[in-house]
């Protein structure tokens, strides 16, 4: 039988939580983090994301051969790199960036990784698991089901969140599959009822008859779906009994407005309430893993990739900042927390013939905390935005060493995280563990 | 009125009423019933996972087996799976007869593929299909209960109804149309013919039956109301209605 027990001493709180976030005000750290719980957010950029105007890009100056900056074409601000220096080392930054600059002291950058694909389904499914997909279809567990399993998971009522995106629990208990949500805003509606409830003595008879009542499914299946319903109706019952709704809606919020720079609470997809709402997720301990698309609008094989490619991604990174931000306060260095952003491949470095750029496989991977050392880990080639083979102790370009594969990421926040990462099929980068 | 019939033995078919498990000599949908597999004791403990016996291979006829020689691990059967959010929805409608209006607002999250980013549909019994599931419910439950009364149609409420005196106390049905009603109820929501007697029928009946005390805020009709309300929650909710 599943149990709440642990959890329901934390929740006893949680109520107070609620009235305090609908205030605006930072709810303690004491009720944010339950008992010894990693928190893991893996968020989306959709669409392919164009790394040299952020992960991996080229001083213009330099004038590499193969890759064409575009440099002319692109809108103020985003036309120069900035060099930053973290993880003892200076590296070039795209303008995308600039907001997150704050963090570079917690920030680790995976480049020159080899997605194997242009397709944006394949690059989806792989990014999801870590783990080769088989054509499109994912191979595998999602990665926050992974981070989850690993987790004190029981203290949470939504263990394993899923915003916008689908997950995958082939080989852990039940509990800890990804709770859908469609939107972020879904969170409101999740936390309370839609439909005019019943009185509570209708509602407790009802309860009753529930639990007095049988299902004719016969015990010959393994799978029996009842213990998954009473898990699913437990849990909705207790999240409706803390009365949350005030918490997921930032409509008055000015304090969270403004941190996360939101323009329309109620729009779902806008990356600042995607933000908010993770954060509030994890900072009222309703979970402890949490995958979401975070940004949209990244597939710009036209002239809009000068003009949208830029702000859109800088909005997605500010909005990792503020939710970076609010993360440190209650865990400084990250060491709990694991914050991975990606996207299903990056961009080409030339520029086709309608002003836009197609599909490109090296890709760049970001990374705070998780238990990595901040810095950059590999390479791409720098004429040509190539994929390059590096040693796998320094991350530098080595002719004897390996191309980065995404399985390489997903094995290593595992290990990092003490995970077992047999299913990646790869070593962990062990070098890059802190 | 007059395709009611038709409608419940359709229903039959949908949500396949009670289903058994693989057990030996139990129904397998018309599948023979499968070997013993790895997870059946007695046939995985002399060969071992990976070789079949003959009973295993179905016999010697001389044709190569196209399992080669025998799957290490048989599926017991046909899986349980749950209705996905078109079909619970479409089946909601169909046993209270009410749309859900919200439906589209809500339909993502209740694991509807958009084709576009999720391309299959969520089919797990998970806390966000539980709750807005719930809340399809309750809002087309009441509206059946509603119309029955204000209407004189008799979805929910066909062998017992929801009568004030004068005096706008509650004239409670008799116990044996309480349970005639959720007989009634458990074929058109479950596809389950029960006796009248059933215990399965007395949680139910308990709710319906339970002493109802007026307030302020919700007389003795209104209560009527969202107890069988309540029924055809609890019914439109139940596992048996879930999956198939």
């Amino acid at each position: 039988m599943h149990s709440f027990l642990k959890r329901r001493a934390f929740m006893m709180g949680l109520p107070a939580a609620a009235a305090a976030a609908s205030l605006g005000r930072h709810i303690s750290p004491v009720m944010a983090m339950p008992g010894d719980g990693h928190r893991f957010v893996s968020l989306y950029f959709n669409g392919a994301w164009d790394v040299l105007l952020s992960l991996d890009p080229r001083d213009p100056a330099s004038s590499p051969a193969g890759i064409d900056l575009g440099t002319d074409d692109l809108i103020a601000g985003y036309q120069e790199p900035d060099e930053w220096t973290f993880g003892g080392a200076s590296h070039l930054i795209g303008p995308a960036m600039v907001d997150l600059q704050r963090h570079a002291d917690v920030m680790t950058i995976f480049r020159g990784v080899n997605m194997n694909t242009v397709a944006h389904p394949t690059g989806r499914a792989y990014v999801n698991t870590w783990i080769p997909p088989a054509g499109v279809v994912p191979k595998g567990d999602s990665l926050g089901t992974r981070m989850a399993a690993g987790s004190n998971y029981e203290d949470f009522l939504l263990p394993n969140v899923s915003i916008g995106l689908p997950s995958f629990n082939h080989a852990f208990a039940p509990e800890v599959t990804g709770i859908g949500m469609g939107r972020s805003t879904d969170a409101t509606n999740l936390v309370e009822p839609i439909a005019t409830p019943f009185s509570s003595d209708t509602a407790a008879l009802l309860q009753q008859a529930r639990e007095q009542s049988q299902s004719c499914i016969g015990a010959g299946y393994s799978d029996h779906p009842t213990p998954k319903v009473n898990i699913a109706r437990e849990r909705v019952q207790e999240l409706l009994g803390m009365q949350l709704g005030a918490a997921f809606d930032f409509t008055s919020d000015e304090d969270i407005q403004g941190r996360y720079l939101i323009n329309n609470p109620q729009n779902g997809a806008e990356a600042g309430v995607v933000a908010a709402t993770i954060w509030r997720l994890l900072d009222l301990g309703l979970t402890t893993s949490i995958t979401a698309q975070l940004q949209a609008g990244l597939d710009t094989h036209d002239s809009r990739w000068a003009t949208n490619q830029g702000p859109r991604q800088r909005t997605g990174f500010r909005s990792i900042a503020a939710l970076l931000d609010d993360l440190r306060t209650t865990d400084p260095s990250l060491q709990n927390t694991t914050v991975i952003a990606h996207s299903e491949f990056a961009r080409t470095p030339n520029i086709n013939g309608r002003g836009g750029r197609d599909h490109w496989f090296a890709n760049s991977i970001l990374v705070f905390g998780g238990g990595l050392r901040p810095g950059v880990f590999g390479a791409t080639v720098p004429d040509t935005l190539g994929l390059t083979a590096v040693n796998l102790q320094t991350g530098l370009p080595d002719d004897a060493g390996e191309v980065i594969r995404p399985e390489h990421i997903g094995a290593t926040l595992a290990h990092a995280r003490g995970l077992d990462y047999g299913d990646f099929r790869v070593d962990p980068l062990t070098h890059w563990i802190a | 009125m007059n395709t009611q019939p038709l409608i419940i033995v359709s229903l039959g078919f949908l949500l396949t009423a009670c289903y058994e498990g693989i057990t030996p000599g139990a129904e397998t949908d018309g599948l023979d019933a499968p070997p013993s597999s790895a997870g059946d004791e007695a046939g995985a403990s002399s060969d071992g996972p990976g070789e079949g016996t003959d009973a295993d291979d179905g016999g010697d006829s001389g044709a190569p087996n196209p399992d080669g020689e025998g799957p290490a691990e048989l599926p017991q059967g046909r899986t349980i799976r749950r209705l996905t959010a078109d079909q619970y929805v479409r089946s909601l409608e169909k046993v209270t007869g009410q749309p859900w209006p919200d439906y589209e607002l809500y339909a993502a999250a209740m694991g509807k593929a958009d084709f576009a980013e999720i391309t299959e549909h969520d089919q797990t019994l998970s806390v966000t299909f539980e709750k807005f599931a719930n809340d399809a419910a309750i809002a087309t439950c009441r509206d059946a209960v509603d119309t029955d009364a204000t209407e004189g149609r008799d979805t929910i409420l066909r062998f017992a109804g929801i009568e004030t005196a004068p005096d706008g106390a509650l004239l409670p049905s008799s116990e044996a149309d309480v349970r005639a009603n959720i007989q009634y109820l458990f074929l058109r929501f479950l596809a389950d013919e029960v006796e009248l007697d059933s215990p399965l029928i007395d949680p139910w009946a308990e709710l319906v039956l339970a002493p109802i005390v007026p307030s302020e805020d919700l007389s003795a009709d209104a209560i009527g109301r969202e107890r069988w309300a309540a029924v055809c929650v609890g019914l439109a909710t139940h596992v048996d209605f879930l999956t198939y």
